[in-house]
């Protein structure tokens, strides 16, 4: 493959073979004799790195100089749902990537990655606990989304896009009943939010040393500072309950599309690398401003104004378009 | 099986409903709900003259209501059968449907007090303190708003989910290093396994399959829909002089206590098989005022909490206030003690905190009700009031063994 985007040449019917075949562990695809097919479906398995700086991010490690005020933290979750997954060509054609839907931690429409690399496990298979304890290897752990693709022959792909978040209308269903991974409890569980109807779309919780204090109030102290981003303000309409129970329209839906450049690498040889150094780069992880602790995407929580502007999502009326330039959250790296 | 004709007769009580409610010139939205609602396809398919009754009056469910209570809407896929009832009264009841065996439903929601504690903060199952005082569970079958603030929760079956799996705060404390470990206690419990293959006839293994969870969410839910109270003096029109005379007062101008506390439910988060308009509806009663803004303390902001709309602040829900004698300490936070001091804060027109750490007036609380003004109310007549909410206690309710827990042996029912 070169470094100028990747080019598929292919046959027809191999290619709806290939869709099939799972268990790949990177993208595939067939270039074989033929000069009259125009389209392959090619399998693509898609890692993320889930990285403070440049190191990758597991349970029961610290990691230092984080923030404004250079703290130490441990991981206590790190999860986030991710749909409408697309391949953008160089002419600007977007691409859908189509789930695999038999493949763990995702259905049709959505995927659950999840980066806590540990758990506590018991002779039984019971998880004990996820992440704070345990050696085993976490059963739900899952850094990669896999998917086809359908490429026309020749063409040049120069940026991949995501949304993190869960799909509106998968959003507010309910959760006992749901497909994995959004059940609860299953999958979902822990990623629920229920008292805003909905899923958290990314959980990034860190327990910093020394905890979290407020600097208006002595009597508080916490131990999580939390990073959970999903839609807010989702009110039940009047034709809801007439007809049913999910909300209309959140006031803000908060589902972060992402663009990235491929910059010349190739889809077999690359990753998403999303930083949490970069995230909380402008807080303060050893103090919370009010709220919840952390950001919990809440309008009035002081600590998501920075979050999401290195998220570079409207918050309040921020509209944070562009991001902070500073703060490179999400890259494409090398696989 | 019923004829046709046996079938739809019950529903003749209906007529009287739907002209009462043509007087209300709603029979065009009624008649067009009707064909949004399931349960009028009993109707639909064999009697074609019969649409508009909306199967108002038909279940085969025994809710024991009296003719003048219209049913409550129910989930097309949660129908109400006394198997769910008595499956969802035992897990109601089952410590170990929590974090680590300590809290059951009913730790909160005791039958004696309603369905309330007491209290006027909760402990959850890791001993934090529930921001909110305990819900009483009466008729929130009827409720189209289910906690004290949260408009985003359409359903028992979603509001459930919260005490259950919440994290801030914990309550039962269930997570995905507990599930597991929870729904095996369950199994392992003798009489589970009829209880789910009776509430759920269809499934193969209930009590095992993947759909175990959700048989249990929905018999939780099916229980607490059948916790029914319209059996109290006020039912049975038997008022004391000074309950009379506290009833016209709640109904009076001056006072305007049944603006909010409208209907049977005394309250306008009411919704019920005729409603043809059904509207949110949330109140700032000017209990805060912490800023001189309008704030109240976090995070019992209310419906702000879940909107972040700056409008939404201190706005909850109006609560039933039947069997409210029983239910104190008051108010969405247990700030209030007494059923006098709540008159006496409608009185003022809102509550005057004078010391730290909520001090403020929230009598001037800019978000406030325009019902919230200010009455002149005497203590005799703020007495009678009381004897009013009085007679709405359901002695009934409280003692009913349906209602009571079943792993108790002096409890035995049916």
């Amino acid at each position: 493959m070169g470094k100028q985007g990747i080019a598929y040449v292919t046959v027809t019917g191999l290619a709806l073979a290939l869709a099939g075949c799972g268990g790949s562990s990177s993208s595939s695809s067939t270039d074989t004799e033929s000069d009259s097919a125009t389209i392959t479906t090619a399998e693509i398995t898609l890692p993320f790195k889930a990285m403070v700086g440049s190191e990758t991010v597991a349970c029961g490690k610290s990691y230092q100089g984080l923030g404004t005020a250079s703290s130490e933290v441990t991981f206590a979750d790190f999860r986030m749902f991710v749909h409408n997954i697309r391949l953008v060509t160089d002419q600007g054609e977007e691409i859908a990537l189509t789930l695999d839907a038999g493949q763990p931690g995702q259905n049709a429409d959505v995927a659950l990655l999840d980066f806590r690399d540990k758990a506590d496990v018991d002779d039984n298979g019971v998880i004990l606990d996820i992440c704070q304890s345990g050696d085993d290897a976490n059963p739900n752990f899952k850094n990669s989304i896999t998917g086809t693709v359908a490429l026309d022959a020749g063409v040049s792909v120069s940026d991949i896009r995501f949304t993190i978040g869960v799909p509106f209308e998968l959003n507010h269903q309910s959760q006992s009943a749901a497909e994995e991974p959004l059940r609860n409890p299953g999958l979902a569980s822990g990623m629920t939010w229920n008292w805003q109807n909905g899923y958290k779309f990314m959980a990034a919780d860190v327990l910093p040393t020394g905890g979290i204090t407020r600097p208006e109030n002595p009597d508080w102290s916490g131990m999580r500072w939390n990073i959970h981003l999903g839609s807010t303000g989702c009110e039940v309409s009047t034709s809801d309950l007439e007809q049913g129970t999910a909300p209309e329209t959140c006031a803000a839906p908060n589902r972060l599309d992402v663009s990235l450049p491929l910059d010349g690498l190739a889809l077999d040889n690359l990753a998403i690398a999303i930083d949490y150094a970069a995230l909380v780069s402008t807080v303060n992880l050893a103090q919370d401003g009010g709220g919840s602790p952390g950001c919990m995407s809440f309008a009035g929580d002081p600590e998501c104004e920075k979050i999401f502007n290195n998220l570079a999502l409207p918050f309040g009326d921020q509209d944070n378009a562009g991001g902070n330039p500073n703060a490179v959250v999400f890259s494409v790296v090398e696989g | 099986m019923a004829t046709p004709t046996q079938w739809c007769f019950p529903l003749l009580k209906v007529n009287s409903l739907r002209y009462r409610l043509n007087r209300n010139s709603a029979r065009v939205r009624v008649c067009a709900l009707a064909l949004l609602l399931p349960w009028a396809s009993g109707c639909l398919d064999q009697s074609s003259t019969r649409v508009d009754d909306q199967g108002a009056r038909v279940s085969s469910y025994d809710w024991g209501l009296p003719d003048s209570i219209p049913l409550p809407r129910v989930p097309e896929d949660n129908p109400m059968t006394e198997e769910k009832f008595q499956l969802g009264r035992h897990l109601f009841y089952d410590a170990r449907l929590s974090a680590n065996g300590t809290i059951s439903c009913s730790s909160c929601h005791q039958q004696d007090k309603a369905f309330t504690d007491g209290k006027v903060h909760a402990l959850g199952a890791s001993g934090q303190p529930h921001p909110r005082n305990s819900q009483a569970l009466v008729n929130v079958a009827w409720n189209n708003i289910l906690t004290w603030g949260n408009p985003s929760l359409g359903t028992i079956e979603k509001q459930i989910m919260v005490p259950l799996y919440g994290d801030d705060p914990i309550e039962h404390g269930l997570n995905e290093a507990n599930h597991e470990q929870v729904l095996r206690s369950l199994q392992a419990e003798p009489v589970y396994p009829p209880l789910f293959a009776e509430a759920f006839p269809d499934q193969d293994d209930p009590l095992y399959s993947d759909q175990a969870w959700d048989n249990i969410v929905k018999a939780l839910a099916s229980f607490v829909r059948g916790l029914v109270s319209f059996d109290s003096d006020y039912d049975r029109g038997e008022l004391s002089a000074s309950a009379l005379r506290g009833e016209k007062l709640f109904n009076s101008e001056r006072l305007e206590c049944f603006h909010c506390h409208a209907g049977y439910n005394f309250t306008d988060a009411t919704v019920d098989r005729l409603t043809s308009v059904n509207q949110l509806q949330f109140h700032n009663t000017g209990l805060y005022n912490i800023d001189g803004l309008g704030a109240y303390p976090e995070p019992n902001t209310g419906r702000h909490e879940v909107t972040g709309n700056p409008a939404h602040m201190g706005q909850f829900r109006a609560q039933n206030l039947r069997n409210v004698a029983l239910t104190a300490p008051y108010n969405h936070d247990g700030s209030v003690a007494t059923l006098e001091e709540v008159i006496r804060n409608y009185a003022a027109g809102g509550r005057v905190l004078t010391s730290p750490p909520n001090a403020g007036d929230g009598r001037m609380n800019p978000y406030k009700d325009g019902f919230i003004t200010s009455f002149e109310i005497s203590d005799q007549e703020i007495q009678d009031v009381i004897a009013f909410l009085e007679s709405l206690t359901d002695r009934n309710f409280i003692t009913n063994p349906r209602f009571s827990n079943p792993w108790t042996q002096d409890s035995e029912q049916d």
